[in-house]
């Protein structure tokens, strides 16, 4: 070879080595970029998705943009993969030659996200549809509202208000955080739910009746009863006869998980007077750090384990779901959580092996039906709180959380409950709820007050616990339940029920005897004398000009 | 009744404790290295073929332990003393016992 | 210009016809053929490795609690950590194998007979470095393969007699895996071996220059031509072209088959399908088919005895001096290994 053909092509390679070096600094640029947010993240739209993409671009540019900002999009998850529907299936229609289903449920979502998909099943959070024919649900459907269309009052100038739907407090409020019963329209104008669809073990309808009466459009596409859907409920009752939505935290269609990792996301649903999670845990020491901290929280980050991929602050995630170095991730937040809070008196939560808490109060009946212990819960939380506090710690401050706990459950709640509950043995009042105003007190003392005092005290937030907590809770008890008791009985001696009224106000005096209400019928001037010489001893004067 | 339970002992050590009868002595159960005596990697159960299996260099015992397959054949997983007292599981290990959580863990076997 | 010349002539007292005649050996015509210049690609390999090495140590820690987290980083988020870390992963690939076919020509063109006997020893120890550097290598990245591998290869020490048990004390620090360990792997990687690979290079070169290149004489090649060439520019030339080739080649791995991180360590489970990196794919099958101390004593006698093939050459040729039998062995030796690298290669366990 000659010296020059060498010369020549080692000016070819060095060209072709020089260019190597720009593709390698390009993919850098590329790579910073998507990195800071500057650019978008290279998408292979995956081939069957490819028909959907291009058209839904044009019509709902968003739709697409979010998913090509998602994890699916990235690991080649399209639109077909999780809408895909089978022949068979209640809510299919053919969509350009595929078959497409809206409504993405968890039994879609099992298909890949099996473990997460079974935890959920397990947890009270699929159980949140469960609501409808609860207590909390007469409110929005008879109180607030009318369980059937009604006349209009009046007329509303520029709107044609033919009838009146009373359902809507419960359609808007309720069901957009416990969920709806998911329902097409029937054409004999009624609506056709799960229970009408009778599904089978596979999700497929057994009733083809019910099936043959789904209203549709002129592409045979299924027409939703349009007050059961849009939804994202988190009990939605789907019409596969699956409980849930994933979407109701993992937002459609970027399904982050930097936001199912931010307590704003649980703050949808966990707020307002009756359980306040989201503000309680932004007035304690866990929000707080979190506000301030939010940068190294490494919220992006694929992996994001407590004690390995960030330690700044706790989230509701972190303590209740997300993983930490010494405990899994799961998606049932009962899993860790040993008192359950929500109805008037508090249960440990010792669940049997249906995940249901079991009540019984013989202690050998227990010990048969308790497949996992509210001790054993307690300790999967104790799990995440060592990464940042020590054994003796943890264990104060769950003592301080079980006290207050029994506390309202002793002082305030039992025997709250033993007086409305006298009330309707004594047929001093109905049992329909709401009707008499006793029951919207009880209904405060609990539902509101005493949860925000017990859920405070459960996530470290003083005001909570005490002013809007304990202290309406004995306000509501001393001022207004007792009272209003008094008064019924009163009314009820004065109307020939004289012996209906003795027995209430027997169970309240006997009630107002036991030592810790003593005080409210005797006084408490001897306790006050000693505080007021305490102080005196402590600070050299008293309080002694107030009064 | 043929499953396996993983334990760590106080020093760092897996240990395998199966149950292989239901006498109830404490002849019923046995607990075993999991660690490989070939070239030390850990081995596991396989409940489907009912062996320990070695995933670096296809290492097989049976289920008391003893190499049928493979470079460790003849060799044996290293085996700990057992002991039930008042109806829980103990496992002998050098150094100290094992912590309350895991005879508790040991019990359920039962 | 004179006074500096002069300067630096009385400071460093060589001439230029000195100078041109160490560096411009003439190199014999076969070297224009270029599979006789694989001896030159490790080295120039290395030399990738050395700055490519130096570049990661910048950002890598040696402790395992930080080890993963900090490659992770290199990977990740460093500038051009990704591309640092493939042109190094893929630059030891190749000079792992660079280092094979050099050996293997070698070794079928009779390279390693007297009177270079000494020189094919020194290039044994060189591939031993390589391959442990390769190994210490990969255990730094603190993967489940680190892990594991790196126990299976401080037990594999135990076995031998007598010193194993130092052996493997020794390179682990403790009877097992600890917090000791993974610093004396990240020493052994980035500063022993690659000191004594530069030392047994040096001695490597050296006995080639003393020696002269092996000459070969090509049926092609006409009786009446120059038998040698100049090894400046001609020579240079090539290597050059061989090094930009590398370069491009390296370059295209690394951006089209990117380094990847595996899972992390777990000490508590050993991965169901778990494989070495696939040069040692030859040790991994063999250790799979013969007993612990068996495998590992034949392993270090066929070793031994590649060691010391140009004396066991050399009897016998001295009895036979036609036979063949070095060449049938190599043909057999290749093709063993190259059977078990894709017998292990083909399957999962």
């Amino acid at each position: 070879m000659q010296l020059t053909t060498k010369r020549s092509i080692i000016g070819v390679l060095g060209i072709l080595f020089l260019i190597s070096l720009i593709f390698v600094q390009w993919m850098e640029v590329v790579r910073k970029q998507e990195e800071a947010g500057l650019a978008k993240p290279h998408i292979a739209v995956p081939a069957s998705s490819q028909a959907c993409v291009d058209c839904h671009r044009q019509a709902q540019p968003g739709i697409v943009a979010h998913w090509e900002g998602s994890t699916h999009a990235r690991k080649g998850v399209g639109c077909v993969e999780c809408h895909q529907a089978e022949e068979g299936d209640a809510d299919v229609f053919a969509h350009f030659g595929q078959n497409i289903a809206t409504i993405v449920t968890p039994r879609d979502c099992s298909k890949c996200h099996q473990k997460e998909a079974l935890e959920f099943a397990h947890s009270h959070h699929s159980k949140g549809g469960n609501i409808l024919a609860s207590l909390d649900n007469f409110l929005a459907e008879t109180v607030e509202g009318h369980r059937a269309p009604f006349n209009p009052h009046g007329p509303t100038p520029g709107f044609d208000v033919q009838s009146v739907n009373g359902m809507a407090s419960a359609f808007s409020g309720c069901q957009q955080c416990h969920g709806s019963k998911v329902a097409f329209q029937s054409t004999d104008g009624g609506a056709i739910n799960v229970d009408d669809l009778k599904p089978g073990p596979d999700g497929k309808p057994t009733n083809s009746e019910a099936v043959a009466k789904i209203a549709r459009n002129q592409d045979q596409k299924p027409l939703f009863h349009a007050a059961t859907w849009p939804n994202t409920g988190i009990g939605r009752l789907n019409m596969d006869g699956s409980r849930g939505s994933c979407s109701a935290c993992h937002s459609r269609h970027d399904f982050s998980p930097r936001r199912a990792r931010q307590p704003e996301n649980c703050g949808k649903c966990h707020l307002g007077p009756d359980h306040p999670q989201k503000e309680i845990y932004e007035e304690s020491k866990h929000g707080v750090a979190y506000r301030d901290l939010r940068e190294q929280m490494n919220l992006d980050a694929e992996s994001w384990v407590l004690g390995k991929d960030y330690n700044a602050a706790p989230t509701c995630a972190t303590c209740h779901m997300s993983a930490n170095t010494r405990e899994p991730a799961t998606h049932d937040p009962g899993e860790r959580i040993s008192w359950t809070n929500r109805p008037p008196i508090s249960l440990r939560m010792d669940t049997d092996a249906e995940h249901k808490i079991v009540t019984a109060t013989d202690p050998v009946e227990r010990e048969k039906q308790i497949a996992d212990t509210a001790e054993q819960k307690r300790q999967r939380m104790k799990n995440g709180c060592s990464h940042c506090h020590t054994p003796d710690y943890i264990n104060g401050f769950y003592k301080q959380y079980d006290d207050l706990v029994v506390l309202y459950n002793e002082k305030f709640a039992k025997p709250g409950m033993q007086i409305m509950n006298e009330l309707l043995k004594q047929g001093l009042r109905t049992k329909t709820d709401f009707d008499e105003e006793i029951e919207w007190t009880w209904f405060y003392l609990w539902h509101h007050e005493g949860r925000r005092a017990r859920h405070g005290a459960s996530m470290m937030a003083p005001d909570y616990t005490h002013w809007h907590g304990m202290f309406e809770v004995a306000e509501r008890f001393y001022i207004h339940l007792i009272p209003q008791a008094r008064e019924i009985a009163k009314h009820a001696a004065e109307h020939g029920k004289a012996e209906q009224a003795k027995a209430v106000n027997e169970v309240i005096d006997a009630l107002l005897a036991r030592p810790e209400h003593k005080w409210f019928k005797e006084g408490a001037e001897g306790q006050t004398e000693a505080i007021r010489k305490a102080m005196q001893e402590r600070y050299g004067q008293g309080g002694g000009e107030k009064k | 009744m043929g499953s396996a339970k993983e334990f760590r002992t106080p020093t760092g050590a897996g240990v395998t404790i199966a149950r292989q009868q239901t006498q109830g002595s404490v002849e019923d159960f046995i607990a075993l290295s999991s660690v490989c005596p070939h070239l030390g990697c850990k081995v596991h159960w396989e409940a489907q073929h009912d062996r320990f299996y070695c995933p670096c260099h296809n290492g097989v015992f049976n289920p008391s332990g003893l190499g049928t397959e493979g470079p460790p054949k003849g060799q044996s997983l290293g085996r700990y003393p057992l002991l039930i007292e008042n109806g829980l599981l103990f496992i002998e290990v050098e150094l100290e016992g094992l912590s309350a959580s895991e005879v508790l863990g040991a019990k359920e076997l039962s | 210009m004179f006074g500096i010349g002069a300067w630096l002539h009385e400071r460093i007292p060589i001439r230029g016809e000195q100078l041109r005649e160490m560096t411009n050996e003439p190199v014999p015509n076969h070297l224009r053929r270029w599979w006789f210049c694989l001896g030159g690609t490790p080295a120039y390999l290395f030399v990738v490795q050395i700055a490519t090495g130096i570049l990661l140590a910048l950002y890598y820690e040696s402790s395992p609690d930080r080890a993963y987290e900090s490659v992770r980083h290199i990977t990740h988020e460093v500038a051009f950590g990704w591309y640092i870390r493939s042109v190094h992963k893929w630059a030891a690939t190749l000079m792992i194998a660079a280092v094979i076919l050099h050996q293997m020509r070698v070794f079928f063109t009779g390279a390693y007979r007297k009177p270079r006997e000494l020189n094919w020893m020194v290039g044994m120890c060189l591939l031993v470095c390589t391959l442990m550097t390769g190994f210490t290598g990969y255990s730094l990245v603190y993967e489940q393969l680190s892990y594991w591998g790196a126990t299976v290869g401080a037990n594999i020490n135990e076995t031998v007699p007598l010193i194993g048990p130092l052996m493997k004390r020794l390179l682990l620090a403790g009877e097992a895996y600890n917090q000791q360990t993974l610093p004396r792997f990240f020493i052994l990687h980035a500063a022993v071996l690659p000191v004594a690979i530069v030392g047994l290079l040096g001695i490597h070169i050296t006995l080639l220059r003393l020696q002269g290149v092996t000459e070969f004489q090509f049926e092609d090649e006409k009786p009446d031509e120059p038998r040698h060439f100049n090894f400046f520019p001609d020579h240079l030339y090539t290597e050059l072209i061989v090094g930009l080739v590398l370069m491009i080649l390296l370059s295209v791995l690394a951006t089209v088959f990117p380094a990847e991180l595996g899972p992390k360590a777990d000490p508590l489970t050993t991965p169901e399908v778990i494989k070495p990196e696939w040069f040692f794919y030859v040790t991994f099958r063999w250790l799979k088919l013969f007993p612990g101390t068996a495998a590992v004593l034949s392993m270090g006698f066929i070793l031994f005895t590649m060691f010391l093939w140009p004396l066991l050459d050399g009897l016998i040729r001295r009895f036979w001096p036609k036979s063949e039998f070095s060449v049938w062995a190599g043909i057999v030796a290749v093709l063993a290994i190259v059977g078990l690298t894709v017998w292990e290669g083909a399957v999962a366990h």
